[in-house]
């Protein structure tokens, strides 16, 4: 690991973001309604001359490149415009939302991470038996499950017919313990799902761990099973996992829309599906902008993780 | 192909193929059963399961039965058809840049290395917002009834093509080396021919398993947006708009919110334990 990976890779992320910026720049374009066009419907004394006008005062009659340089500038400085739906800078609404969303995804991961890690380990370990068949008939099931159903599910039985958990965040109250009351089922939701997928990575990656020629020394000195398995075995097997676990990031961020949606849960999921549905598209394509910005860093740290996990890890331009 | 055989005597397939059975022959059942996916009756809204309406009613008093069948159409075509699209494009993109190598390569691979980057739902999202006039589609094409069925099909295969191209490009650049294209090569066999007839077919059966496995994200992927009102649009029925509403009707019809969902899970389970065979099958010493 030299300093020149890092700078490589820093430079690759920020050269990528700087395209995946102007492909947003591109969608904004064309969406449905420019600003002007919406002004001319909200307004019937407007004439053609006006809308000239405000077209050049907004800059929306200069080429497409010229634009988006003139953005980029701006974004680059945290001016990133502003929000139709509800009035304020861009920032100032993604940013409590977004606490929102690392709130949930944080706890749903720690207990997909919780859980998961046990039956990967447990399912590699006793290969070929009734747990690992019943395990693996789980994960099944889970990776086939709709979340949106489950998610509608679980509200029926847990907020309808038992009555026990608020159907929608704000229903809960105020309070830590209501906001924690109301987190419960779009982590359940969440966790079903993602502890199903990790299970089979972790399997994978155990079994392959398992079949190493030191784990067959480890064995034949001696080491205890439970040593072995989670001193030997596991360490092996994280690399590959913690790799996988930073490139499903976005994936992450795909059931967040999905359960923030039917839990009424106010993160950043939720903000992008009414931005949407509301025509707000300044709003939900500089919200996509800050979440490709996270996934797109995570797969950079997930190399850079890699390479600490894994010794055998070498790049291009060093020396083994 | 003794393989393809015993898969499609497998269980999953049975399963599928009865689905797709009766859901395709959803126009005949229509018309013997006397009964509509799309006539609205309002003094006969949520029946309870008859000999008449085996699923009993929905909301405005269309037959249940026939919207699952109508619905199991739309999500199947929509898989299938964005399955394909995706396959194809993967398998073209991927050939490429194994070939070609260098540049082209490097580039392909960065763009598809975005792509699976890129939080995906999100994306199609946002996508799916998209004014068709302003990408150059005729008013009549932007508003015609089927418009939301090639719209899903053509954004799940735009953003769903990037493992099948990561796996072909894989493949081209062992094959590449292989004695017998070699051999081909110097006989002066044109580019497009080897990659024709030398290639493509040693690659079709990782193709053909991975479009397998993605099939049943993609009818994950379909009924979320419908479900979220930005995918299949009414009255064209698929299972996930049929849950659109299901939020309102959970506290006193439970039953029209499992039924979709429920079709909708036993699909993607049969599509990937299906996939999980097809791996099994030509790759027997994949690690189970």
């Amino acid at each position: 690991m030299t300093a020149r990976f890092f700078l490589t890779r820093l430079l690759q992320m920020a050269a990528t973001l700087l395209l995946v910026s102007l492909l947003v720049y591109v969608l904004i374009g064309l969406m449905p309604g420019d600003p002007v066009d919406l002004m001319i419907s909200g307004n019937p004394h407007m004439t053609p001359a006006d809308a000239a006008r405000l077209r050049a005062i907004y800059g929306l009659d200069q080429p497409l490149l010229a634009r988006y340089g003139h953005w980029l500038m701006g974004a680059l400085r945290g001016h990133l415009g502003y929000s139709r739906l509800y009035n304020l800078p861009v920032l100032d609404v993604i940013w409590p939302r977004f606490c929102k969303t690392a709130l949930l995804l944080g706890a749903a991961l720690f207990l997909t991470v919780l859980l998961a890690v046990p039956q990967g380990v447990a399912a590699a370990r006793k290969r070929g038996t009734h747990l690992d068949t019943a395990i693996n008939l789980f994960c099944f099931g889970g990776i086939s499950l709709p979340d949106f159903w489950t998610g509608l599910l679980l509200t029926c039985l847990f907020a309808v017919k038992l009555g026990w958990l608020p159907a929608a965040a704000a229903l809960g109250g105020a309070g830590f313990l209501a906001a924690a009351k109301s987190l419960i089922l779009p982590v359940a939701t969440l966790t079903l799902r993602n502890m199903a997928v990790y299970v089979r990575h972790l399997r994978a990656a155990m079994t392959e761990a398992l079949s190493a020629d030191h784990i067959r020394t480890a064995r034949a000195k001696g080491c205890s099973p439970a040593r072995v398995t989670w001193h030997h075995a596991f360490r092996g097997a994280l690399a590959p996992v913690v790799t996988i676990f930073m490139l499903d990031l976005g994936t992450l961020f795909g059931g967040a829309v999905v359960v923030e949606t039917i839990f009424s849960y106010p993160g950043m999921g939720k903000l992008l599906f009414d931005a949407v549905m509301g025509n707000d598209f300044n709003l939900a394509l500089c919200g996509f902008l800050i979440l490709a910005f996270f996934v797109l860093a995570a797969n950079a740290l997930a190399d850079v993780a890699y390479a600490l996990l894994d010794p055998r890890v070498t790049y291009a331009g060093e020396d083994a | 192909m003794k393989v393809l055989r015993t898969i499609l005597r497998s269980a999953p397939a049975l399963v599928l193929l009865l689905m797709a059975a009766l859901c395709f022959s959803a126009g005949g059942l229509e018309h013997l059963l006397h009964l509509s996916a799309t006539q609205t009756d309002l003094s006969a809204r949520f029946l309870s399961p008859s000999l008449h309406h085996p699923f009993g009613t929905d909301a405005l008093g269309r037959d249940v039965f026939m919207r699952l069948l109508y619905g199991g159409q739309v999500s199947l075509t929509v898989a299938l058809a964005a399955g394909v699209a995706a396959a194809m494009a993967g398998t073209f993109i991927g050939m490429t840049a194994g070939w070609l190598g260098g540049n082209w390569d490097a580039l392909l691979m960065r763009m598809t290395d975005l792509l699976i980057a890129l939080p995906g739902l999100p994306l199609l999202i946002i996508l799916s917002a998209l004014d068709l006039q302003k990408l150059g589609f005729s008013a009549a094409a932007a508003s015609s009834p089927h418009v939301s069925l090639y719209k899903i099909i053509a954004l799940i295969a735009l953003l769903g093509w990037t493992t099948v191209a990561r796996l072909a490009r894989a493949r081209t650049l062992s094959l590449k080396e292989a004695d017998y294209v070699t051999a081909a090569r110097a006989l002066g066999v044109s580019a497009p021919a080897i990659l024709r007839r030398h290639i493509f077919p040693n690659l079709l059966d990782t193709v053909l398993v991975a479009t397998a496995l993605s099939v049943g994200n993609i009818i994950l992927t379909e009924s979320v947006l419908s479900f979220l009102g930005l995918g299949i649009q009414p009255p064209l029925p698929s299972w996930g708009n049929m849950l659109t509403n299901a939020e309102d009707m959970i506290w006193e019809h439970a039953a029209l919110t499992i039924y979709p969902g429920a079709l909708i899970f036993v699909t993607v389970l049969s599509f990937n334990f299906l996939g999980d065979r097809l791996q099994q099958a030509f790759d027997p010493k994949a690690q189970r």
